[in-house]
Order: C-alpha cells, then sequence, then structure tokens
C-alpha cells in the first residue's frame, strides 16, 4: 500500500514539478477535444437534420383505370404484407381531384367530362426502411402487381440525401482518427520529454531494481491525467458556450449521458496508450 | 521475494565462461571465470578501458554477455524474464561508476528509493534513513539537493544507498577517485567497516593507493582475463 501512495505521490510531483509543460500538454490536448467535440455535435446535428429531411418521402403506386374496385383490395393487401409499412392510403379519382384542387387552387379539370386522374395508394414508411435500397425493392415487387401502372417516389432526393449523410459519417469517421492520433502523438511526446528529463532518475532506479511497471505507473497516470482532464473541460466549454448561444431555426443534438461516459473511457484509454508509447522507449 | 538462502561458503557472485564483445568487435572478456563466496570481498585492478565498469554492468545485468553464465544471489541473471535480475538489484548496492545519486533530489528521497521498492512505510523509511545518514554524519544535509555535495559526500551518499535495505552484495567502481586523503580515508573505513560486519564487496579500482581491504580476494584485470 505505501508503494502505492508513493506511485501516487509521484505522479502528481511529476505533473505538478513541471507547470509549464502540463499547461502545455492540456491546452493543446484540450484544443483537439474541442475540436472533436465540435465535429460530433455537429454530425449528430446534421443527422438530424437530414432526417427531418426525409421524413415526408412516401411511395405511390398509380392504378391502371381498366382494373376492377374489387381487385383493389388484393393489392392493398400485398402492399400491408411488406415489412417497414407505416400508413396506407388509397386515393379515389375524386379524392385525386380534391387533392389538385386544394394544391393549385382552382380546378383545373373543370372543362373534362371525365377526370383523367388516376386511382392510387399512397404508402408512408417507418423510418429505418426510408432509404433507397428498401424503397428500390419494394418498387420492383409492387411492379409486378397487377393492375399497377406506375410507381412515383423521390427516388434522386432520397439518394442526395443518402450520400450526404454517408459523407457526413465518413468525415467524422476521419476526423476521429486522425484526433485521436494527434492526441496520442501529443502526449507520447510530452510523456516522452518528462521521462528523459529524468532519463537519470530512471536509468539509477532500475539499477536498484524498480521494475517496469513500477517505473511507468507515474507516467501513465500523466498519460491518462493529461487525457481525461482535457476531455471534460472540452465538455464544459461546449456546454457553457452553447447554453450563452442560441440557435434559430437549427436543433443542436449534443451525445447522449451514456456517450459522453463511453467518451470519457476512450479518453482514458487514449491517455494511458499516450503514456505507455511515451515511456516505453525509456525503459528498454 | 523469491530469494536463495546462502550460507559462508556459497557463491553470492559466480561468471562462468564470459565473453563479451566491446565495439569495434575488440573482446573486453574473453571466457572470464570469477566467483566471491558470501561474505567475502574481493579488489579488482586494472587500467583505464580494461573493463573494470563493463564487469559491474554484467553483474547488476545492465549488459548481456555474448556467451557464458552469471549468477548472483545463486540465479542466473538472465532467467524468469527479469524476475530474477529485478529480486537481484534489490538485493544489490553500488558505488560509483553507473551509481551516480540522482542529482534533482535530494539525500533523503535518495537514500529512501531502495526502501520504497522493497514496500516500507513512510516512518520506517524515515527511521531507516535518519539512522543511515547519522552513520554517515549527513543528516544535516538531509533536505540538500544532490547536486550540491562534493565529490566525497556523494561517494558516502552512495554509500548510504548501497546499504540503507541491508544490501548484502555491494559493487564499488572507483571508491577513491576525486577524492583527498582525508576523504579517502573515510571512504575506506566504511568500507572495511561494511566488509567486517559481513557485506560482500567487489571494489574495482585503477590502482589507487589506500584501496586495500583485509582479507580481500585481489585480481588483476587485462587483456578479457581476470588473474
Amino acid at each position: 500500500m505505501s508503494r502505492l501512495f508513493y506511485l501516487i505521490g509521484k505522479s502528481v510531483r511529476n505533473i505538478v514539478g513541471r507547470p509549464l509543460s502540463a499547461m502545455t500538454s492540456l491546452l493543446s490536448l484540450l484544443l483537439l477535444f474541442l475540436m472533436f467535440d465540435l465535429v460530433w455535435i455537429s454530425a449528430l446535428s446534421s443527422s438530424l437534420y437530414l432526417e427531418k429531411m426525409t421524413a415526408d418521402i412516401d411511395m405511390e403506386l398509380f392504378l391502371d383505370d381498366a382494373l376492377p374496385d374489387s381487385t383493389i383490395s388484393v393489392i392493398l393487401g400485398a402492399v400491408a404484407d411488406m415489412d417497414g409499412i407505416e400508413e396506407i392510403e388509397y386515393i379515389t379519382k375524386e379524392a385525386a381531384r380534391d387533392k389538385l384542387n386544394a394544391m393549385m387552387g382552382t380546378d383545373l379539370l373543370a372543362g373534362f367530362t371525365d377526370n383523367p386522374l388516376p386511382r392510387s395508394i399512397l404508402i408512408s414508411f417507418t423510418s429505418q426502411y426510408r432509404n433507397s435500397a428498401y424503397l428500390a425493392v419494394l418498387e420492383a415487387n409492387f411492379s409486378r402487381l397487377t393492375g399497377v401502372s406506375e410507381i412515383y417516389y423521390p427516388k434522386t432526393w432520397l439518394e442526395k440525401i443518402e450520400t450526404t449523410r454517408g459523407l457526413v459519417i465518413k468525415i467524422v469517421i476521419f476526423l476521429g482518427i486522425v484526433i485521436s492520433l494527434a492526441v496520442i502523438l501529443n502526449l507520447l511526446h510530452s510523456i516522452r520529454l518528462s521521462a528523459r528529463s529524468r532519463g537519470q532518475e530512471l536509468m539509477q532506479h532500475r539499477l536498484l531494481g524498480a521494475g517496469r511497471i513500477f517505473l511507468s505507473f507515474p507516467y501513465l497516470i500523466e498519460g491518462i491525467f493529461y487525457s481525461a482532464v482535457s476531455a471534460a473541460a472540452g465538455w464544459a466549454i461546449i456546454f457553457y458556450a452553447m447554453n450563452s448561444l442560441s440557435f434559430q431555426g437549427f436543433e443542436v443534438v449534443y451525445p447522449q449521458p451514456a456517450e459522453l461516459a463511453y467518451f470519457g473511457l476512450a479518453a482514458v484509454i487514449i491517455g494511458f496508450l499516450g503514456g505507455y508509447a511515451g515511456i516505453r522507449r525509456s525503459l528498454r | 521475494m523469491d530469494e536463495v538462502k546462502l550460507n559462508k561458503g556459497d557463491n553470492i557472485v559466480e561468471l562462468a565462461e564470459v565473453s563479451l564483445a566491446g565495439t569495434a568487435g575488440k573482446k573486453v572478456f574473453d571466457r572470464l571465470n570469477f566467483s566471491l563466496s558470501y561474505g567475502k570481498s574481493a579488489v579488482i585492478e586494472g587500467t583505464t578501458g580494461a573493463g573494470k565498469t563493463s564487469f559491474v554492468e554484467l553483474v547488476i545485468g545492465s549488459k548481456r554477455p555474448d556467451s557464458g553464465t552469471i549468477y548472483v544471489f545463486g540465479k542466473n541473471i538472465g532467467d524468469r524474464g527479469g524476475q530474477n535480475l529485478k529480486n537481484i538489484r534489490r538485493r544489490t548496492g553500488g558505488v560509483g561508476g553507473i551509481f551516480q545519486p540522482i542529482a534533482y533530489q535530494t539525500i533523503f528521497e535518495n537514500l529512501s528509493y531502495p526502501l520504497i521498492l522493497r514496500g516500507d512505510g513512510p516512518g520506517a523509511r524515515r527511521s531507516r534513513v535518519f539512522e543511515v545518514l547519522g552513520q554517515l554524519n549527513l543528516l544535516n544535509k538531509k533536505n540538500e539537493k544532490a547536486i550540491s555535495l562534493s565529490r566525497g559526500e556523494e561517494i558516502l551518499l552512495m554509500l548510504g544507498r548501497a546499504i540503507v535495505a541491508d544490501q548484502p552484495l555491494l559493487l564499488i567502481d572507483e571508491p577513491l577517485s576525486g577524492l583527498d586523503s582525508d576523504m579517502a580515508r573515510v571512504v575506506m573505513d566504511k568500507l572495511k567497516r561494511l566488509a567486517v560486519a559481513g557485506h560482500s564487496l567487489i571494489i574495482l579500482t585503477s590502482g589507487q593507493t589506500g584501496v586495500e581491504l583485509p582479507g580481500a580476494d585481489q585480481y588483476s584485470i587485462s587483456g578479457g582475463k581476470l588473474e
């Protein structure tokens, strides 16, 4: 137990004994973590924004005029059997005309003796099925149904949104990796400098029989301290700043508490890895 | 600690057929044999570059031989993935050569470390360090940084660090180097007392006058051999 107390005290002395180096490490890591936090918030917020944009996407099946009304229930049953269907609405020729009137503000078909508008089935989907791959499968299935003359949904629009969302995810992953590496390298450098400045001490302690784990411990704690404190300070600054600002027409999404806990754990692991990488060479 | 109990007559250090190449392929040691019984001491004399410091480095495990075996406290220093080496080092004290005080630490901190490794609590450490400081007449300097010490005080500090945890084996490299005659006499007196108290001392010297230890085996190192 006395050895543990010594090691904890030694870790504190290592940090406090080099205040300028400690501040440099903390501030540079804080900037990196702030960048990561902002990227994360941007990704979550843009993801929600894109999600909202796809919320109104539905598919309309236009029915052949020759199709008898009695078979429509068969088509409706076939549609309802599919996965991911949220709502099905059958639109008669009259309802289609009413919708057109409501949309245009006037009856464009006033001169027609017969209503030329087709009957249709309007289908909306649950969010997890609202994607281009699944809708393409449905489109292929529905096109084989007898009496379905045309199928419409905003395919290109949906694909563009998905491409944008994919791009955002790739950017977040790329930046996440780059920033994590930058944090590890930054820590490695700090801990290596710290170890080099105590090179004689490390060598003498090894000659006296100190083991690698015993010698590494203060440096691992130092790495974890820099990483964890910078990460926590980053979020503190973000929450403080965001509470002081207001965003109109754009909802800012923050990570969930569980995600923040995982982030904290990741910061500790990164700190450990940076500390280990920094001290490893000095103990060869 | 995993220890081997040694009795009088058992070898505390044993080098068998040890060869070591130096820089540019020059052989520092060529099938060197050496043994020292527990409780006995040895003085090894050699010129600069003869391999005195390399000898210490081999015994303490900071250099590995190209061939041959090294047993310290009855254990092969290369076995058990460094565990043996760690245990051997904790029971071996060193003065001079590769053993130096940690310059920016206080004398008290320098002396405490072997006791920290042993697992002694703060109270036990304090009383033991104070006891050793008293024996070395360094009590009044306990809070001074090692860097501020004179050469003689440095040697005394190293002697203190070598005995504070009752290490039975002491490796002493050029103990009188840079000392005036008075301080040399003080240091030699301390070394003789340690030898009489049953510590095994290996003193390496380049032939300074005054390095004499009654009852110690005398060796000369040259051309990669001990004679």
